[in-house]
């Protein structure tokens, strides 16, 4: 019989007895994929049946949201891929290595390299055919509703290979913890530790940095936990939050080339870690898959990683406990965690609870090495928060202050970014003389230990605060004092690195930044996305439909007005731009703003999103764009013509710091109170009384004017002390039958 | 034939195996006794190709085994516990074997599966311990291999079964050369059949004789001496490697030929002397006494 003969007559023979894991997996993919899709697209179907919008329209918008959540929009398919990798390279190893087979499947005349290569091929052909068949009916069922398009056939086919991709490196990371460890139970928790310690790694260390250090400026969970290359899951998280998660289709790859970085890397875990279990295997003792581990020498190896991690694990659980003691909370944490996994693990590995302590000399390196590991954050012995660089070796720098924000859906790659990456990404000021000054003014700051954020120097809640649109207070701010304010800086090093840190600065020591920082073209240009040639672009386009509208502050007491004018939404655009560079630092260190302009886009893209939407603060010395508020009725509170009125919503606040507010009156044209209401809301001047909701309920109410024509609406206040006579009494008798909601402020 | 070379095998830091040599010809039926742990087992996978040996080298008919499928054509290994795919019957096992046995013959396995009075339709699970046993032996005769490995085949059998397989066992050798390998406590059993024995302790070989030969190296010899000094001199021109006395009744276990004992006795005053019979019992217990599994010892420490 030659070797390819019997490979594929064993072949046969072997799938046919794991033929019930065919069955499971494909009941499980059945549910997951064409049964998902059938009802989602159902769902969606019979909601746009009902909707007045354009069908035809809509249609494909649905097409799209099936496509992305239904096949690749949900992490779901990616745990099931590795779920079923780590079940079928259990299976096969069973089969393979089974204390009670390995006699029988090793006296016989098989080579071993065909028994490991019959039991693998089977294991991939049957995830092949369970998600491949089930991806052909979920085609299926999307063509029964009429949905189905070329481009589902497309992402099915792409998100398929992907997800084929994840489950062989899965596989491999599997049947290599298997070789280690020859035993199914310590194989599963040794593959689980191979396939998260590269991902845990990464968490532990944002973790431990978050906590102790400064400056750090966190990642988000997701670009976390997707830093590594080795881990199968760290890679499908970075391509989950690169694609799936931005809402994006991967029939969108077109749009996004680092997919193919995903797919060389997938590529090269499963060449290198297939290489390595088949090594594994053909050195493997065979006597079998007994109760001790196979390669002795792994054991401590495991154990020391696992102590090491789990430690510092609980130490950052602890440590979370009391922010004031948190490194010693810390220390305590990581010793419990060390004699706590010294204790499980010697029992999950020797089975005996007479072995707990045992091992000494893998406990003392673990030991040593994980409060080695929680000192250096613990004390910052890297010098992480007290690190600047040297003026010569930085080419340029990024400055964010927290009030800087411009918000984007998606960029030129279609992808998502919020308004701090967006800024912290593209700014980059090369001028030296702005780079002198800010290192200066960072380096006092930290030699006065002055540059984060403590408990006494956090005066805010009793002190002076900063009321928007007025500028006595606004510039006495900026003047030596306690305020402070939070400030984003990232480095772009001469040798390619970027550092960033986050400082929590007083607000005089900023000044003295900023008010050289503010003034040069080239800042402004990149801390606002206006002045920028994409965003103008889009908003200066006739052809799109943009959308504008001005919100005067403070927050809670504003006016909102919109328009879809496309002409003058172009004009505030313009008169925004030019008022953005015309205004001086002096504009922004004295006063602080009255109001915000909003700009956003509303062409379609993929997922039928606006794509662009930015938020621009406006202050007094911006003439143009003021003037041009005025001139079209945005600014006025008083005034309102009465006739345009349909509703008044009269709202209480709680009386303490919260957003949570209840409906105590709905007044609509013709009731008794709606003239004295009127009456009383037109109080324009009095608004800056006005800075939290606490204060805001003691006195008065928040109200809500809806116009006739339903596009706009206005806000404001209703001051307790103007209350006309008869609307005391009408309040008087207000039932409040409804709950305080929380957050609708 | 099977040549064991310098064969030593480890499980951590115990040693199961510590530089076993030995030969088993073909035509011949090798008994393998020895204590408890002794490394028989570990010893059979290793002839069978289940595990590698850390030193040395297992040749069957010139050929290493391990994970050559041309060597191990030519052995069926019966296991102590033999292992049946989960809700097999008879008939899945045989297709499975003369897949992977080129020399299965599945006229032979359903005549003895009808001789051995087993329903091959019938779920292995509902089988008894002995007639799994069956089932294996019928499975690895069938198999037609040169060498059977047989790993405590004899046990949970009934005596009409055991002695029914003795009998395929002397058919196949004298029809094809089959060489059986037997590995078993059961010291009686081997007796009847074994043609060589190798005596396995604590991972080393004891000896590995012709059983006729073994027999006649050791003698065991009752006696009564006239007087004590007598047995001292006894023990000066024998080796004695067993004593026992009940009153002046002396047992002795000696090595030597029978004749040249006898000899060395005429020289003694005695007042009775007789050659007795030995056991391979017997032979079992001597030579690994003198290596310190003793009987008397373990019960006293007990």
């Amino acid at each position: 019989m030659t070797s390819r003969n019997s490979f594929w007559k064993f072949s046969k023979w072997n799938f046919k007895k794991r033929a019930w894991a065919l069955v499971l997996l494909f009941v499980i993919w059945f549910f997951a994929l064409p049964v998902a899709v059938f009802s989602k697209a159902g769902t969606m179907i019979q909601g746009l049946q009902q909707s007045p919008q354009s069908f035809e329209k809509q249609l494909e918008w649905t097409v799209n949201l099936i496509v992305n959540r239904s096949i690749t929009g949900s992490g779901l398919y990616g745990v099931f891929a590795v779920a079923m990798g780590i079940f079928l390279a259990l299976q096969g190893f069973s089969w393979n290595n089974h204390q009670s087979r390995v006699d029988m499947y090793k006296s016989v005349p098989v080579k071993e390299n065909i028994r490991f290569w019959y039991i693998n091929f089977n294991s991939f052909l049957i995830f092949i055919l369970s998600f491949g068949i089930n991806m052909i009916l979920a085609n299926i069922s999307a063509a029964v509703w009429g949905v189905w398009r070329g481009q589902f056939l497309v992402v099915s086919v792409f998100s398929f290979f992907m997800h084929l991709l994840l489950f062989a490196s899965a596989y491999f990371v599997t049947l290599i913890a298997q070789m280690l460890t020859g035993n199914i139970a310590l194989g599963f928790c040794g593959a689980s530790v191979l396939l998260l310690i590269e991902p845990a790694c990464f968490f532990l260390g944002r973790n431990l940095m978050s906590l102790f250090y400064e400056t750090y400026v966190g990642r988000g969970l997701y670009e976390t936990l997707s830093q590594g290359i080795f881990s199968p899951l760290s890679l499908y998280i970075g391509l989950y939050k690169s694609v799936s998660m931005k809402n994006m289709a991967f029939a969108d790859i077109g749009n996004y080339g680092g997919i193919w970085k995903y797919i060389i890397i997938f590529l090269i875990q499963i060449v290198l870690y297939g290489s390595i279990a088949f090594i594994l295997c053909r050195k493997r003792p065979a006597q079998t898959g007994g109760k001790t581990m196979i390669f002795p020498k792994t054991k401590p190896v495991i154990k020391c990683i696992i102590m090491i991690l789990g430690s510092l694990a609980f130490g950052i659980f602890l440590a979370g406990f009391d922010e004031r003691a948190k490194a010693w909370y810390g220390f305590f944490g990581v010793i419990c965690g060390l004699l706590i996994l010294q204790a499980v693990l010697q029992m999950i590995m020797e089975g005996d609870i007479k072995e707990v302590l045992k091992g000494k000399g893998v406990f003392g390196i673990a030991a040593a090495a994980a409060l080695a590991v929680f000192a250096v954050f613990v004390f910052d012995l890297t010098g992480f928060d007290s690190y600047l660089p040297k003026e010569e070796k930085m080419e340029s720098f990024a400055f964010v202050r927290a009030n800087d924000y411009c918000y984007y859906f998606y960029d030129e790659n279609k992808v998502s970014q919020s308004s701090r990456e967006n800024l912290l990404e593209n700014m980059s000021i090369e001028d030296e003389e702005a780079a002198r000054i800010l290192l200066a003014e960072l380096k006092q700051a930290i030699e006065s230990d002055d540059y984060y954020y403590k408990d006494d120097n956090e005066k805010d809640a009793e002190g002076e605060k900063a009321v928007p649109g007025d500028m006595e207070t606004a510039a006495a701010l900026y003047e030596d004092g306690d305020d402070r304010e939070p400030v984003l800086i990232k480095f772009h090093l001469t040798n390619g690195k970027e550092v960033v840190r986050s400082y929590y600065l007083p607000l005089w020591r900023i000044r003295k930044c900023y008010c050289y920082l503010y003034d040069l073209e080239e800042y402004k240009e990149d801390v606002y996305s206006a002045l920028q040639e994409y965003v103008a672009n889009e908003f200066l386009n006739p052809n799109n439909h943009n959308y504008a509208y001005y919100r005067a502050y403070p927050f809670l007491a504003s006016s909102v007005d919109n328009t879809k004018d496309p002409a003058l939404v172009q004009k505030l655009f313009l008169a925004m731009q030019s008022d953005l560079r015309n205004r001086t630092s002096e504009d922004v260190m004295a006063t602080a703003p009255v109001g915000e302009l909003n700009f956003s886009t509303d062409y379609k893209n993929n997922t039928g999103s606006r794509n662009i939407y930015l938020d621009l603060p406006v202050y007094e010395a911006d003439e143009e764009t003021i003037a041009l508020l005025e001139e079209s009725g945005w600014l006025r509170l008083d005034g309102i013509d009465n006739e345009r009125i349909s509703v008044i919503r009269v709202y209480q606040y709680q009386t303490d710091d919260s957003d949570d507010r209840r409906k105590v009156l709905e007044i609509k044209q013709g009731d008794q109170l709606f003239e004295p209401v009127m009456e009383a809301f037109c109080l324009s001047e009095r608004l800056n009384d006005v800075v939290d909701s606490g204060a805001f309920t003691k006195k008065g109410y928040y109200m809500e004017v809806e116009t006739m024509d339903g596009w706009s609406s206005y806000s404001g206040v209703l001051f307790r002390d103007s209350f006309p006579e008869e609307l005391e009494k009408a309040f008087e008798n207000v039932e409040y039958d409804e709950d305080f909601l929380s957050g609708v402020g | 034939m099977i040549a064991v070379k310098g064969i030593t095998k480890k499980f951590d830091n115990f040693v199961a195996v510590d530089q076993i040599d030995f030969e088993m010809r073909e035509g011949m039926v090798f008994g393998l006794i020895g204590t408890n742990g002794a490394g028989k087992s570990t010893l059979l996978r290793m002839i069978s190709g289940v595990s590698r040996a850390d030193e040395g080298e297992i040749l069957i008919d010139e050929l290493p085994v391990y994970d050559n499928p041309a060597a191990k054509e030519k052995v069926f290994f019966i296991a102590d516990e033999p292992y049946f795919f989960a809700h097999a019957n008879a008939v899945d096992m045989e297709k499975y074997y003369a897949m992977v046995y080129k020399t299965f013959n599945k006229d032979e396995f359903y005549k003895l599966m009808t001789q051995f009075g087993l329903e091959a339709k019938r779920k292995i699970g509902t089988y008894s311990k002995g007639m799994k046993k069956q089932l294996a032996f019928i499975l690895g005769l069938s198999a037609r291999t040169d060498y059977l490995l047989c790993d405590e085949t004899f046990d949970g059998l009934d005596p009409v079964m055991r002695q029914a397989i003795k009998s395929l066992l002397a058919k196949e050798m004298g029809e094809r050369g089959l060489t059986p390998v037997i590995a078993s406590h059961n010291l009686r059993e081997l007796e009847d059949i074994c043609d060589t024995v190798g005596l396995l302790h604590k991972g080393g070989v004891l000896l590995s004789k012709d059983l006729d030969e073994m027999k006649c190296g050791i003698q065991k010899v009752q006696c009564v001496f006239k007087d004590e000094t007598e047995y001292e001199k006894a023990a000066a021109i024998c080796r004695i490697i067993k004593k026992e006395q009940r009153g002046s009744l002396y047992t002795l276990t000696i090595r030597g030929e029978k004749d040249e004992t006898l000899q060395k006795f005429d020289s003694l005053e005695t007042v009775f002397c007789e050659v007795l019979p030995l056991t391979l019992e017997e032979i079992f217990i001597s030579e690994t006494e003198v290596v310190g599994y003793d009987i008397k010892k373990l019960i006293l420490e007990i």
